[in-house]
C-alpha cells in the first residue's frame, strides 16, 4: 500500500483515533524522507566551544582537555527538550469544508505535529480557543496523550477572535516555546500580526498554519443564494457568478498580506488547503524546526 | 399591424426573467453556510438585495423597455399604412393594372409582377374590393371585382404575357372609369409594369381621378440584353421559275455587341444559317441566298438564338407565288404601231404581280370574262355582245382603264350618268405649246409611288389635245389640266371602276407616255383596277384581321380562323367582323365548310422589342396630375412584407422609445438610493 495515501486528509478523516492518525501520518511521512529524521538528537555533534562558567560540566569533552589542557564543551544540533505548543482555533468558522472540514484538518495537523514533536523529544502542549481560551494543556513530555484526547473531544466553539486568546496565551506561556498557530485567520491582518508579534516578542518561535478550505479560496458556488456567516449568523443574498473574481482577489490579497506582514515579524506562515495532503504541512514544520535547532 | 419576425416576440419572456429570479430567490430558504462574509461584503454588492423589486416604477420602465425591444426586433409594419390613418377602417376600391405585354415575358418579370399582385391581395381588408385588369394593347378585366385574396390570386392562373405591344392609355382610361364608378371612399390604382417606353408617347392624357392613390410597381430591369428580328423583306422575281430573296433585319436592343447566327427556314426545315455581328443599338441586315418560290403559300421564318425575350427572336412570314393579273388590251382599229407601243411595253414588264396582257382589236366576250382588267387603248367602248360582257364585267367589280384617244369619240349613252359626257371636238392646246397636268388627288392608289413626292414628273407632262369631259356627279376627278378641265377621272359602274384618261397613251396628244411617271402610273392603275391586294408579309399581335387584306371574299364564303394554338372561331356573325390576332405564329383563314385556307403570319410588334424604359417621373407626374380636388398621391400598396417593413421602419421608432425609456430608467435609478446592504 502506498504510504502517501495515509497522508490524504480524506482518508485520515475516517480514522477516529487521533493518535493513530498522527502515528500513521508521521511514521509514513518520516519513512519517506531520505535523511535522518532525528534532527537535534544529542548524537548529532555540531562543534566545540570553550567552557564558560555555568555550563554543565557533563558536557566537557575530556579527550580534548587531555590533548589541549583546556576545557571545551560539545555543541549538538538541537536541544532535545524544547517546548512545542499547538494553538488551535476552534471557532465556528473552522466548522466548514467538504469532505474534510477545516477543524478536522486542523485537529489532524495538530495531532501530527504533536506526535512528531514528541518523537523529537520535545515537550508538547495544546491550546484551543475561539473568542476565548478554551483548553490549555501545558507543555510536557507526558502530555501527548492528554493533548490528543483534548483535541479529540473539542468541537467547534463560538465566534472567533485571535487577539484575546493569544494575549491570554502569552501571559501563561512563560517559557520560550515553539508555538504553532492553526487557524483560518479571518481577523484583520493587523490584529493577527499584532497578536502574534506579541508572542514573538516574548521569545517564542511562531509558525502559522493558515487553514482554508478550497471553497474559501475559489468560491465555486453557482446559484444565487443567501449566505450565512457561520460565526455571526448574519445572512446576505449573494450572486456568486457576479462576484467570484473579486472575492478571489480579496482572499488572495488577504493571504498575501498575512504572509508578508508575518514574515516581516519573523513569523513563519504556511497556507494549508484542506484538500492537500498533510505532509506539506509537516515538511514545513520540520524545516522550520531544523532551522530553529541550527541557530540555537 | 403585422410582424416580419414574430418569433422575436418570444423575447417578451425576458420580461418575466427578473420576476422569476426574484421569486425564485425568495423561494430559496436554505442558506449557504460560509465561514465568514467579511470578504463577500467587501465585494461591490451584486446580490439579490439589489434585485428586489424595490422600485415598482423602475421595474415597470424596464419591463416596458424589454417589451418594446422585443417588438422592435419582431420588425412590425402596418399592412395598410399607404392609405393613411383613415384607411384603417375605410373600404377601398383597388384597380390593379397588370402589364401583359410581350416585354413582360423578359426574364422573371412576369413572376415578379404576379408576386406584386399577390402582395396587393394580401393587403385586402374585408371591405375592400379589387379588380385585376390585364393590359397590353386592349385592356381586359380578368374577373369581377372581389375582396377575396384567394379569388384574386386565382385570376392569375393560366395568364401569361400576351405578346401585344404596351399601351398605357387604354388601361388607365379603363382604370379611370372603374374608379369613377366606384362608391368606395378610398380608391387606388396599382400599376404593375416594366415601364416600357413604347407604351407612352408623352402626349396622351393619363390623369387619374382626384384623390386616387397610385402605386406604381416597376418590374423592369436596369440592364437588358435583347436581340430581335424586327423585319423581313421578300423580294420576288419571276426568273428561273420564280425566286425570292429574303433579307432580315436583326436589332441589338441590349447593352453589348452581339455575335449571332441568323437562320432562315420554312416549316421545320432550316434552309440557310448566316453569322452576323450586331453592334449595340444598331440593326444588321442579313440577306440570304435566294430560294425557289413555292407554288402555294408556304410558312417561313427567320430566327436568331433564343434570349431572355424569346417571342421576338423569330419572325414569321408566308411565301406566296407571284400573283398574275390578266390584262385585256383593246386597241383602236387603225391605230399605228407607235401609238400602241407604249402600253404594250408597259404591260409587258410587270414582274410582281406579273401582268399577262392579251391584245385585241375586236375582243370577244370570253376575252372580257378571262380578264382581270380591261385597258381600252384609244379604242371606243365595245358594242354588241362584247360591250354587254364588259358592262357585266364592270357591274361585278371589274376595272377598266380607258385612254380616250382620237379613236374613242364618245362614251356610251347608258354609261354617261356615271362616266360623264364627252362632246364636240377635242381641246387643242398645240398652239399654246400644250397644257400642264395637275394632280388633284395624290391620295389615290394610282399615285401611290408619288404620294410623298410633290412636284413629281406629272408637272412636266405636256398635254396638247384632250377631250373635254363633263364629269358625272359621282365621278372622282384625279387630275386636271391647267385650264381647269378634268383629264383623269374615276367612276363607279356597279361594283366596278372605270378610270378615264381623256387623252391618249400614244405620245400623240400628250407626252405622258415618254415621261418617267408613265410606267408606274399604268402599273398602279392596272393593279388598282384589278382589285389585286398583296397580303401583308405578316400581321402584328394585337391587330384586327381584315379578311379582305388577304384577298379573301367574305361576302360569299363563311370563314373560320384557326389560331396557332389550334383554336378556331368564325369571323363574326355577319362574316365581316374583324378578328383579333393575339398569338404569335401562323394563322389560317379557312372556309367554314372546309377547303384550302389562306395562311398568314402574326408577329410581335417590333416596337415591343425595345425594352428601354420611359421617363418614370414624367410618366407618374402625367398620371398623378389631377385637375382638381385632392391630388393623386403615389404610395406603396403592394410592397412585399419585407419592403413594407423596410420602408416604414417602425422598429426604429419603437427601439428609440425603448432607448428613451432605458435612459429615463437609468436617470431615475441614479437619483434613488441604492439597495446595497453592504
Amino acid at each position: 500500500m502506498n504510504g502517501a495515501r495515509f497522508l490524504d486528509p480524506t482518508v485520515l478523516a475516517r480514522i477516529d483515533n487521533l493518535e493513530l492518525v498522527a502515528r500513521t501520518v508521521v511514521d509514513g511521512f518520516i519513512s519517506g524522507l531520505h535523511h535522518s529524521p532525528y534532527l537535534g538528537l544529542s548524537t548529532d555533534f555540531a562543534e566545540h566551544r570553550q567552557y564558560m562558567p555555568g555550563d554543565d560540566i557533563r558536557r566537557i569533552d575530556w579527550r580534548v582537555f587531555g590533548r589541549t589542557d583546556r576545557f571545551y564543551v560539545k555543541e549538538f544540533e538541537a536541544d532535545t527538550n524544547a517546548n512545542m505548543l499547538v494553538l488551535l482555533d476552534v471557532s465556528r468558522s473552522m466548522d466548514f469544508g467538504e469532505p474534510v472540514g477545516k477543524l478536522d484538518y486542523g485537529r489532524m495537523l495538530a495531532a501530527c505535529l504533536l506526535y512528531l514533536s514528541r518523537r523529537q523529544r520535545d515537550r508538547v502542549g495544546l491550546v484551543t480557543f475561539d473568542g476565548a481560551l478554551l483548553d490549555y494543556v501545558p507543555a510536557s513530555a507526558k502530555h501527548l496523550e492528554l493533548a490528543l484526547h483534548t483535541l479529540q473531544g473539542r468541537q467547534a466553539g463560538g465566534q472567533g477572535d485571535l487577539a484575546g486568546p493569544l494575549r491570554k496565551a502569552a501571559e501563561i506561556l512563560r517559557r520560550r516555546s515553539i508555538l504553532v498557530l492553526v487557524s483560518d485567520c479571518y481577523d484583520e491582518p493587523d490584529v493577527t500580526v499584532r497578536a502574534l508579534a506579541a508572542l514573538r516578542d516574548r521569545g517564542h518561535d511562531v509558525i502559522v498554519f493558515h487553514i482554508l478550505d478550497s471553497a474559501e479560496l475559489t468560491f465555486p458556488f453557482e446559484d444565487a443564494s443567501p449566505f450565512e456567516d457561520l460565526e455571526t449568523g448574519e445572512r446576505a443574498p449573494v450572486v456568486p457568478a457576479t462576484m467570484r473574481e473579486e472575492y478571489r482577489t480579496l482572499i488572495r490579497g488577504h493571504c498575501d498580506t498575512l504572509a508578508r506582514r508575518l514574515g516581516d515579524n519573523r513569523v513563519d506562515y504556511y497556507l494549508a488547503d484542506t484538500g492537500k495532503p498533510l505532509d506539506f504541512a509537516l515538511l514545513e514544520y520540520l524545516t522550520r524546526r531544523e532551522w530553529l535547532a541550527r541557530v540555537k | 399591424m403585422a410582424l416580419l419576425a414574430p418569433l422575436f416576440l418570444l423575447g417578451l419572456a425576458a420580461v418575466a426573467v427578473p420576476v422569476i429570479l426574484h421569486l425564485s430567490q425568495r423561494a430559496r430558504r436554505d442558506p449557504v453556510r460560509f465561514p465568514s462574509l467579511a470578504f463577500v461584503r467587501r465585494v461591490p454588492f451584486k446580490t439579490t438585495e439589489r434585485r428586489r423589486i424595490r422600485d415598482r416604477l423602475l421595474f415597470a420602465l424596464r419591463g416596458i423597455a424589454l417589451i418594446l425591444l422585443a417588438i422592435a426586433f419582431a420588425r412590425p409594419f402596418l399592412e395598410r399604412g399607404a392609405l393613411g390613418t383613415a384607411g384603417v377602417a375605410a373600404a377601398r376600391e383597388i384597380v390593379i393594372l397588370l402589364d401583359g405585354s410581350a416585354s413582360m415575358g423578359y426574364g422573371d418579370r412576369w413572376s415578379r409582377a404576379q408576386d406584386a399582385v399577390r402582395n396587393v391581395a394580401r393587403t385586402l381588408g374585408p371591405e375592400d374590393r379589387a379588380t385585376v385588369v390585364l393590359f397590353a394593347g386592349v385592356p381586359s378585366v380578368l374577373g369581377p371585382p372581389t375582396g377575396d385574396p384567394v379569388q384574386l390570386e386565382g385570376y392569375l392562373a393560366g395568364i401569361e404575357p400576351r405578346g401585344a405591344a404596351t399601351r398605357y392609355e387604354p388601361a388607365l382610361d379603363l382604370a379611370r372609369d372603374l374608379i369613377e364608378q366606384s362608391d368606395r371612399p378610398q380608391r387606388a390604382v396599382v400599376l404593375i409594369t416594366d415601364f416600357q417606353r413604347v407604351g407612352w408617347d408623352g402626349q396622351a392624357d393619363l390623369r387619374l381621378p382626384a384623390g386616387t392613390v397610385l402605386d406604381a410597381i416597376a418590374v423592369g430591369d436596369d440592364e437588358v440584353q435583347n436581340l430581335a428580328v424586327v423585319g423581313v423583306t421578300l423580294q420576288r422575281s419571276p426568273e428561273r421559275g420564280g425566286r425570292v430573296t429574303i433579307a432580315a433585319r436583326v436589332a441589338n436592343l441590349g447593352g453589348r455587341d452581339a455575335e449571332v447566327r441568323v437562320r432562315l427556314g420554312t416549316g421545320e426545315q432550316t434552309l440557310h444559317e448566316l453569322p452576323t455581328r450586331v453592334p449595340v443599338g444598331e440593326v444588321a441586315l442579313v440577306q440570304f441566298p435566294d430560294i425557289a418560290l413555292p407554288t402555294a403559300a408556304t410558312p417561313g421564318w427567320v430566327a436568331v438564338t433564343e434570349d431572355a425575350l424569346a417571342i421576338d427572336d423569330v419572325r414569321r412570314f408566308v411565301l406566296r407565288p407571284i400573283p398574275r393579273i390578266a390584262v385585256l388590251v383593246v386597241e383602236g382599229r387603225g391605230a399605228g404601231e407607235r401609238e400602241v407601243l407604249y402600253v404594250r411595253r408597259a404591260l409587258a414588264i410587270g414582274r410582281d404581280p406579273a401582268l399577262v396582257a392579251t391584245v385585241r382589236t375586236t375582243p370577244g366576250p370570253d376575252d372580257v370574262r378571262e380578264a382581270d382588267v380591261v385597258v381600252l387603248n384609244d379604242a371606243p367602248f365595245p358594242t354588241g355582245e362584247t360591250g354587254r360582257a364588259l358592262r357585266r364585267f364592270l357591274e361585278e367589280g371589274g376595272g377598266v382603264l380607258w385612254a380616250m384617244g382620237p379613236r374613242a369619240r364618245a362614251i356610251p349613252e347608258d354609261l354617261r350618268d356615271r362616266l360623264g359626257r364627252v362632246g364636240g371636238q377635242p381641246v387643242d392646246r398645240l398652239s399654246a405649246r400644250g397644257g400642264v397636268l395637275g394632280i388633284a388627288d395624290y391620295g389615290h392608289p394610282i399615285f401611290t409611288p408619288y404620294r410623298n413626292m410633290r412636284g413629281s414628273d406629272y408637272g412636266a407632262v405636256r398635254v396638247y389635245r384632250y377631250w373635254r369631259v363633263e364629269t358625272a356627279d359621282s365621278a372622282r376627278i384625279l387630275a386636271w389640266t391647267d385650264d381647269g378641265a378634268p383629264i383623269l377621272t374615276e367612276s363607279r359602274v356597279g361594283t366596278g371602276r372605270v378610270v378615264l384618261w381623256a387623252s391618249d397613251f400614244g405620245n400623240t396628244w400628250n407626252d405622258l407616255a415618254v415621261r418617267a411617271v408613265f410606267l408606274p402610273t399604268v402599273h398602279e392603275a392596272v393593279r388598282y383596277l384589278s382589285g389585286h391586294k398583296e397580303p401583308p408579309a405578316s400581321h402584328a399581335i394585337g391587330q384586327m384581321l381584315e379578311p379582305e387584306d388577304l384577298g379573301v371574299d367574305t361576302a360569299t364564303v363563311e370563314l373560320v380562323l384557326e389560331a396557332p394554338d389550334g383554336s378556331r372561331f368564325p369571323i363574326g356573325e355577319d362574316r365581316r367582323s374583324p378578328a383579333p390576332l393575339s398569338q404569335a405564329g401562323f394563322y389560317t383563314l379557312r372556309p367554314l365548310a372546309g377547303g384550302i385556307g389562306v395562311p398568314f403570319a402574326v408577329n410581335l410588334d417590333p416596337a415591343e422589342s425595345d425594352l428601354a424604359q420611359l421617363d418614370r417621373p414624367a410618366f407618374l407626374a402625367a398620371v398623378a396630375g389631377s385637375e382638381d380636388g385632392p391630388p393623386v398621391t403615389t404610395a406603396s400598396l403592394s410592397l412585399s412584407a419585407e419592403e413594407r417593413e423596410r420602408r416604414q421602419r417602425l422598429w426604429w421608432y419603437v427601439g428609440l422609445v425603448a432607448l428613451a425609456i432605458l435612459v429615463t430608467e437609468s436617470l431615475l435609478a441614479g437619483v434613488r438610493p441604492r439597495g446595497i446592504g453592504a
